[in-house]
């Protein structure tokens, strides 16, 4: 079977919001420019940005740097706000060919269609989560916590399946 | 050859471990195997079981094909009157051969078809609705009384005497309801689910699918199509004299499923039924992966879910041949003529040897030729006049004898038919006709398009009056028919239609598509016809059957017509009509054709039944799929939910979360440990897990003008470093939520709200936030995870926090009740709450979620010393109603104001506007006569009430009496020695130091004294708590 389904170390992650991605001070309060389009990202030196709606970006980066990043937007003169979801969430890499077909027993939407360096928030089995494809076949998955252990036990049922049919196809 | 079948107790018919084979009847593969003929895989023989009776079957057969093989046509007794019957069909629409199956323990299923049951070594299947024996029943007693149990018989008969209805009719509609038994194990099987998105979707793989898809496909476009049989091909597996392109039908059906297989954009899903058609094609697919295996591989679902999301969609599911309605159409040996095409040229399997063919449609000339050049005697009573000359040479050739005008009128035989009268008709009516001894009758009524999935979409039908059939109009999602499904008779015309719906379907997806041209010789499939009844009212009194499944005949709609129904919806309901597990495919346009006959309309003036997903029977398994056992719904469990089990909590269900009710000490009931644990929170101090509040961090330079719209009370001057109680309503003024509002800055509050309503709250917030107060700069979060907290109560509250806070000085003085501030607690970065919802001193500690379970222990560990406990959410309940607090959706339930719950000090009264204010003004919500909130103490100290419990004025009034109000919280305290309650009732407040009355179920009363809703400590003297 060729995909594999492994829960990754915490990281720092902050819902940022602001009416004006492109407002003075942002670039060097967050590290990063903000991604315009919803669903690109932007990834600079560890940090990385995924635009998840008009007003609303989540960022990760080192969980030591969040304190000064909402420190720093609380700062700037044009309204943006920051605010630390580091413990809302853990992420599930998601990762081998057959990783599309794992995610589609849960996620409505197409996920072949997020490119390589794209993300999206949606849902698998009901659950809200937030995709990032770092890879053809590598996909990161943030579900929050008190959901993850539905998700990685739907997560894993998928793999007994796809083991079970790769055996029904070699018989 | 040996059957090893494993024992099994689930029912008597089974005999356990088979190692000779008791009787096989003929050769292998049943003695009515035609040589030559059949897509079956003759060096592949298999044995099954039917009521234990070893039968041989080969590769590729259905339950149904292998049985008529070797010459069983008796399956089943039907579901009213018993009457013996047989296999009508050859597909899903399948009315009559119900059977039950068995593929292990706790895989029993009643009520397959045993038309669609593929055959595999060791299978079990049992006749049903049968006592004691398939051939010998009791129940056909009904087939004698059917004159006293025709339509309306339930709604006429058992209205009366009433008192019979308990105790004699129900449970004798019960008894004798629904076909087969239920399974009485939970289901072992796994049930799965994927989502698919492609351009186009193919539904039905037959010639106009296939062509459907090869155009689409060969346009570059995202193709998938699904098919119910086990292999693509549809019609085409029972037609393989046509010529395609110069090919033998089943030469090109092969180079085709090769070519679709080698395109990469292209998913093939035999095994797989398209259920449902729902809004913006997204249409449900049920594929069975298991139930034609022996041994299914460990860990392999037995049926999958699709949701295909299509941009475009192709219905190709072909139609349906219709019976004919006459007398004893019912007999086993009586079938569709295109079952037994399919049985001949499919299966190999000669359905009979003396073939009587009743047709209205050319389709049967070629049935009954290719019947006759097999072997048999045939026969066929042809309804029309003439048929075109093409279609009759062929039949001639075969050796078909046949007459023109003439109909079947009846049947003889029991188990099976032996004979049918046929007569000739003139000026429409019967005249004259002998019996002809025979032991099958074909029927060829004519064609239904499959219009169900169309249907399924509010599509509009139109009636096609010289098909007699109901044809796809206008449509209402992006999708096209073809072929026989859209009324295109023919080989040819499905592969036209097919290929030019896969083209254009695919240009409407953005691709550049070109129909292919394809040459068609030979084509069974002739000219339209179309009958309902042989002749129609002639047969009053006769077992004329229309709907096979629920035992309704042409009489029943008749009489339905005549006791007044005049739409076939009403005719449905009182006939049953259509209202089976097969959803009246066989019946429900014969059944229209009698009643508008009958009415003297026209068949859409009376109108055509709605079809409603799903498009065959379909298991509960799929439906539910994971939503069962462990992965049901995500019981979600907070980051110290671990360190509770490890230390005895008793966990309650607190919507999705797992809370810890209790934590009892040994011989401990829950009652004991409440009032221990209650003492210990007031006497010294309790350590509480309250992380599951929902919480909502709200930003922004117009945070506060935001929550001051929102919520009722004050907050646009909420001071940095404050907290409030805060009451949400909906527009209609009722009590939707309440929490704990605390400003952390200017910019940031952190408002809680309650367990259930935190998802609640926050799409009502964030949907004001964009529509309504789209004026305001201010960001919405949800943090509820982000915290855990940790609330510790009680007048050593203090003493057991102060060593573990750096950064905060927490006395009384320094840090007021009701204050919010940022710290550090045991090491780690906090928020912490000067607040109470037990009337003690009170903190809540807020940590990053995973820190909780660590910060906790470092708690707990400080509170232990001073004779502290930890409690879980049934202490808090008392707790807080010792002090009057409310809990939102306990003793509120969505028609209580702030003023009922005695909150009216809540509201901002000089605020311009907030969430419900107008509500508030509605005369029904300022009238008197309100429900209000109010203690109850009752006459005995030790009497708990139920919660639930009526309340009416005292003394006790003969019944009927007005009922006042209900108790709402009711619990034992500690702290007063005895028991308390709260309760809503009209103009509540009035009666305060007046007695009510609470019947009880017994038929005693309870009196109780009205209070106050305020138990304890009504000064707050006890917020202030001990000094570190």
């Amino acid at each position: 079977m060729s995909v594999t389904v492994k829960e990754l170390a915490p990281v720092g992650r902050l819902s940022v919001r602001t009416e004006r991605a492109d407002a003075e001070g942002l670039v060097d309060a967050l590290g990063l420019e903000l991604p315009q389009r919803i669903g690109t990202r932007a990834t600079t030196g560890g940090r990385d940005a995924l635009c998840v709606g008009p007003d609303e970006w989540t960022v990760t980066l080192p969980e030591v740097d969040c304190a000064a990043v909402i420190a720093a937007l609380d700062e700037l003169d044009e309204p943006a706000c920051a605010v630390d979801i580091s413990h809302r969430e853990t992420t599930f890499a998601i990762e081998g060919p057959d990783g599309d077909t794992l995610l589609s027993m849960g996620c409505p939407i197409d996920v072949t269609a997020i490119e390589s360096g794209a993300g999206t928030r949606t849902v698998f089995a009901d659950v809200p989560v937030t995709l990032w494809r770092d890879g053809p076949t590598l996909v990161r998955m943030d579900v929050w916590r008190s959901f993850a252990p539905q998700v990685r036990t739907i997560l894993e049922d998928g793999l007994g399946e796809l083991a079970a049919q790769q055996k029904l196809r070699a018989a | 050859m040996s059957l090893t079948l494993p024992r099994t107790d689930a029912s008597p018919q089974h005999a356990g471990t088979l190692t000779k084979p008791r009787a096989i009847d003929g050769p292998v593969g049943g003695a009515y195997r035609v040589a030559g003929e059949g897509r079956v895989n003759r060096d592949r023989p298999m044995l099954f079981t039917f009521d234990g009776r070893v039968i041989s079957a080969l590769e590729g057969d259905t339950v149904a094909s292998a049985l008529l093989a070797s010459g069983i046509h008796l399956l089943g007794r039907s579901f009213k009157y018993h009457r013996p019957r047989g296999i009508l069909t050859a597909g899903s629409e399948e009315p009559n051969a119900l059977i039950g199956t068995d593929r292990g323990p706790g895989r029993r299923e009643p009520n397959t078809r045993a038309t669609v049951q593929e055959v595999f070594e060791g299978l079990r299947t049992t006749s049903q609705n049968r006592w004691p024996s398939l051939r010998f029943d009791i129940g056909a007693v009904n087939d004698l009384a059917s004159p006293l149990i025709g339509a309306g018989f339930y709604y006429k008969t058992f209205m009366k005497p009433r008192g019979f209805w308990d105790k004699v009719y129900e449970p004798l509609i019960r008894k004798a309801a629904g076909l087969g038994t239920a399974p009485d194990a939970i289901d072992p099987d796994i049930y799965t689910s994927r989502y698919a998105h492609a351009d186009v979707l193919v539904v039905g793989a037959g010639a106009a699918g296939i062509a459907a898809a090869l155009a689409a496909g060969r346009a570059g476009a995202s193709v998938m199509l699904v098919d119910e049989q086990t292999e693509i091909g549809g019609g085409l597996l029972s037609d393989p004299d046509a010529v395609i392109d110069g090919q033998p039908a089943w030469n090109w059906l092969a180079a085709a499923a090769a070519e679709l297989d080698g395109m990469a954009n292209v998913t093939v899903l035999p095994r797989a039924t398209a259920i449902a058609y729902n809004h913006q094609n997204m249409v449900a697919v049920a594929e069975r992966l298991t139930d034609h295996l022996a041994e299914p591989p460990a860990g392999m679902p037995r049926e999958r879910l699709w949701r295909v999301r299509a941009k475009q969609v192709v219905l190709a599911q072909g139609a349906l041949e219709k019976p004919m309605v006459f007398a004893g159409n019912d007999r086993p040996g009586v079938m569709l003529a295109s079952a037994a095409h399919t049985y001949l040229k499919r299966y190999g399997v000669l359905v009979g040897k003396q073939i009587i063919v009743a047709s209205a449609h050319d389709s049967a000339w070629a049935t009954a030729a290719a019947l006759a050049e097999a072997g048999a005697y045939v026969r066929i009573a042809e309804a029309r006049a003439d048929v075109p000359g093409p279609v009759r040479q062929r039949a001639v050739d075969a050796g078909v004898e046949f007459d023109f005008s003439m109909v079947a009128t009846g049947t003889a035989g029991r188990d099976r038919v032996y004979a049918a009268q046929l007569q000739l008709l003139r000026d429409g009516e019967p005249r004259g006709g002998d019996w002809f001894p025979c032991d099958t009758v074909l029927m060829a009524g004519g064609w239904t398009p499959s219009v169900h999935l169309f249907s399924h979409t509010k599509g509009k039908l139109r009636w096609d009056s010289k098909r007699q059939a109901f044809l796809p109009g206008e449509c209402t999602e992006a999708c096209v028919a073809a072929g026989a499904g859209a009324g295109v008779w023919g080989l040819d015309g499905a592969l036209k239609t097919g290929s030019e719906a896969g083209a254009s379907v695919a240009s409407a997806a953005g691709y550049e598509a070109e129909p292919a041209k394809v040459k068609v010789q030979s084509n069974c499939f002739g000219d339209v016809g179309s009958i309902a009844e042989a002749a129609p009212g002639s047969y009053a009194s006769a077992k004329a059957f229309v709907d096979y499944q629920n035992d309704v005949t042409a009489k029943d709609v008749r009489q339905a017509v005549q006791e007044g129904m005049r739409s076939i919806e009403h005719v449905k309901r009182y006939t049953t009509s259509g209202m089976a597990t097969d959803q009246g495919k066989s019946s429900n346009i014969n059944a229209l054709l009698i009643a508008a006959e009958a009415l003297g309309k026209s068949p859409p003036e009376v109108g055509l039944t709605t079809f409603r997903p799903p498009y065959t029977p379909t298991t509960f398994g799929l439906f539910a799929n994971h939503h069962r056992g462990a992965t049901f719904d995500p019981e979600r469990r907070t980051s110290i939910d671990a360190w509770a089990a490890d230390n005895g909590a008793v966990f309650e269900p607190v919507s999705q979360w797992r809370r810890a009710r209790y934590f009892p000490r040994s011989g401990e009931n829950m009652d004991a440990a409440v009032l221990r644990e209650c003492a210990t929170t007031r006497e010294a101090c309790g350590v509480f897990d309250a992380s599951t509040l929902g919480k909502i961090e709200v930003t922004g330079p117009d945070a506060a003008e935001f929550l001051n719209r929102i919520y009722t009370n004050p907050l646009a001057k909420l001071p940095v470093g404050k907290c409030r109680y805060a009451l949400l309503l909906g527009e209609d003024g009722y009590i939707r939520d309440d929490g704990i509002i605390g400003r952390l800055s200017e910019t940031r509050f952190h408002v809680t709200t309650t367990t259930g309503g935190a998802a609640r709250v926050l799409a009502m917030m964030e949907d004001y936030r964009q529509t309504e107060f789209t004026d305001l700069k201010v960001w919405l979060t949800s943090s509820t995870e982000q915290w855990a907290t940790v609330a510790i109560n009680g007048p050593k509250a203090r003493k057991v926090l102060a060593p573990l806070v750096d950064g905060l000085d927490i006395a009384h003085e320094a840090f007021a009740h009701m204050s919010i501030a940022e710290c550090a607690v045991a090491g780690v970065p906090a928020r912490l709450m000067r607040a109470s919802f037990t009337g003690e001193c009170g903190f809540e500690v807020n940590v990053p979620a995973r820190h909780g379970r660590a910060v906790w222990e470092a708690i707990w560990a400080s509170a232990e010393p001073h004779g502290g406990c930890v409690y879980g959410t049934e202490t808090m309940h008392v707790l807080r109603a010792e002090k009057g607090f409310i809990i939102v959706g306990q003793d509120t339930d969505g028609t209580v104001t702030p003023d009922d719950a005695g909150l009216a000090w809540a509201l901002g009264k000089k605020k311009p506007d907030f969430v419900g204010k107008r509500g508030l003004m509605r005369p029904d919500l300022t009238a008197s006569g309100r429900k209000q909130l109010v203690g109850l103490m009752t006459e005995d100290p030790t009497l708990r009430l139920p919660e639930g419990a009526q309340i009416v004025r005292g003394p006790l009034q003969p019944p009927p009496m007005p009922m006042i109000g209900h108790v709402t919280s009711s619990y034992r305290s500690a702290a007063l020695g005895r028991t308390f309650a709260m309760a809503l009732i009209e103009d509540g407040r009035s009666l305060i130091g007046s007695k009510v009355e609470l019947p009880t179920l017994d038929g005693e009363r309870q009196s109780a004294e009205v209070v106050k809703p305020m138990f304890y400590d009504a000064e707050n003297a006890r917020l202030v708590g001990e000094p570190a």
